[in-house]
């Protein structure tokens, strides 16, 4: 094989499975390896599109938009093409020199600073709501307190009212979906969001944004011309729809992987200033979302093969970041782990812009149970939803409380 | 901290570089530029984002400080 690649680039192995295959998104774990194990980068003829898991090849492919282009969608669909034809997200899906200048002024209204500023609000809600709910001795974690938390937290930050919050639920795993091919779960999801649509347009106005919140701000930047007016919208949409629950799946996924793991409970409880870390750690273990798509611009060489022009990559953010060259004891769950360098929020130019809200929002739920209970343990089976592209749990019952003597 | 492995996405890789060899380091592009205005410890003359320094052999010997705060 590699005596080949030599002389001339060859095509990518095959890999004939189909990844959004039942089986494949209710053991993702198995498609990882399946994936890693079948080369740096394969064809898989089902969707003619490439796929990347090793950790190597997707960071590559993520850090070089020139050839991995996110214009085309970052979806498995081609939208300058065919069926899945629409208008590119402004910001996911542009390149330089769009995404450039628009990416510099949401720096700036979602910097470091600003998201500082949140921090009393942020804490404040996940410590009401947890002291309440740790009286309970029994919940679900997810539709008790993540869910209802982050819908409080976020929509909040941006300006939005309260009424018909949690339609954004139904929406996220929309979002996760239709990443994916146009299948059953794509299609049963897009049913569910239909009704909601009206309701859901009406929050990008301009009138619907409470004062003080970010979303009044990128209205503010439209008339400064620093954003293009036309794009405030599907903007205000992107952050509804990018930020809701992949935060919901991320600490939730925290919040399992410490009560299957008591004695990562016991360090934390031990050493609370690895919070952010345990977030982290859980992120990269249960990446929220798992793939992403890029395509390739022009025919050029990657990883020892020569790639098509203008043919779709999925990238497996979620393989990368269990894949056994890069981290140690990959599968297992250690909040003393160094998380550097794990890419649940991608990297490269399009790197995830909430980062620093999402961290936020894990620190806050986890320092708050450390306050409130000594146990955390499940209390009954976790389960997932299944979806094209997200990594989320629908249901996890929780016990808490003291120590038996 | 470093929490956004490089990315100029976090701000938490903050460091003061001794004033002696700050000029040896190429300057900031924009984006660390903006970076540095929303620290948690206060952009100092000799701020930079840690993650941006390549360490060459013109730097050895440099001290580095971090700030109170990083977060
Ligand atoms: C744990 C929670 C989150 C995860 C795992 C996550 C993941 C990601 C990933 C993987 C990307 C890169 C997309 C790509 O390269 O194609 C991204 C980008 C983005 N994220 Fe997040 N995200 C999270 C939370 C948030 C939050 C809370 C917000 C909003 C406040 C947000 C807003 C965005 C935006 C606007 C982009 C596009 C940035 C660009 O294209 O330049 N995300 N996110
Ligand atoms: S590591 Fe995040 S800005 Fe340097």
């Amino acid at each position: 094989m590699a005596g080949l690649t030599k002389v001339s680039a060859a095509a990518p192995p095959v890999l004939d499975i189909d990844p959004f295959a039942t089986r494949y998104l209710e053991n993702p774990y198995h498609f990882h390896e399946v994936l890693r194990g079948a080369g740096p980068i394969v064809h898989i003829p089902k969707y003619d599109m490439y796929a990347v898991g090793r950790y190597a090849e997707v960071q590559s492919a993520f850090a070089d938009w020139k050839n991995f282009s996110s214009a085309a969608g970052t979806g498995l669909g081609h939208v300058q093409k065919g069926s899945a034809l629409r208008t590119p997200g402004p910001i996911v899906e542009a390149d330089p020199p769009e995404h450039t200048k628009l990416r510099s002024t949401l720096n700036r209204i979602l910097s470091p600073a600003v998201i500082r500023g949140w921090r009393d609000d942020f804490e404040a809600e996940a410590e009401r709501r947890v002291a309440a709910i740790v009286q309970r001795g029994e919940f679900d974690a997810v539709t008790d307190l993540v869910e209802p938390f982050i819908l409080r937290v976020l929509p909040d930050a941006m300006g939005l009212d309260d009424e018909g919050r949690e339609n954004l639920l139904p929406i996220g795993d929309l979002t996760g979906n239709a990443l994916g091919p146009r299948n059953d779960l794509f299609i049963e999801s897009e049913r569910r969001v239909e009704p909601l649509l009206p309701w859901f347009n009406s929050k990008f106005e301009r009138a619907a944004m409470l004062p003080g919140g970010f979303g009044e701000k990128i209205w503010q930047a439209s008339d400064t011309g620093d954003i293009e007016t036309e794009k405030v919208m599907p903007l205000i949409r992107t952050f509804l729809r990018g930020g809701i629950d992949t935060g919901v799946s991320g600490i939730s996924s925290m919040i399992w992987l410490l009560a299957c793991n008591p004695e990562q409970w016991s360090a934390l409880k031990a050493e609370p200033k690895l919070v952010r870390q345990a977030f982290d750690e859980a992120l990269r273990l249960e990446t929220p979302a798992q793939s992403l798509f890029r395509t390739t611009r022009g025919s050029f060489a990657f990883a020892g093969c020569q790639l098509d022009d203008d043919v779709k990559v999925m990238c497996c953010l979620a393989a990368a970041n269990r894949d056994p060259a890069q981290w140690a004891d990959a599968d297992n769950y250690n909040v003393k782990r160094s998380t550097i360098g794990h890419i649940a929020f991608g990297t490269g130019i399009h790197v995830c812009i909430g980062q620093m809200v999402a961290r936020l929002e894990g620190e806050a739920i986890l320092a708050a149970l450390l306050r409130h209970t000594e146990i955390l343990e499940m209390n009954g089976p976790a389960r997932h939803k299944l979806s094209n592209t997200a990594r989320r749990l629908a249901a996890l019952p929780i016990r808490v409380g003291r120590k038996a003597n | 901290m470093a929490e956004c492995g490089g990315n100029m996405a976090c701000g938490t890789c903050h460091v003061y570089v001794q004033q002696s060899y700050f000029s040896r380091i190429p300057e900031p592009e924009e984006m660390e530029d903006q970076m540095l205005d929303a620290t948690a410890s206060a952009r100092q003359p000799n701020s930079r984002l840690s993650c941006q320094i390549i360490i060459t052999a013109a730097l050895d010997g440099v001290e580095i400080t971090c700030p109170e705060s990083q977060i």
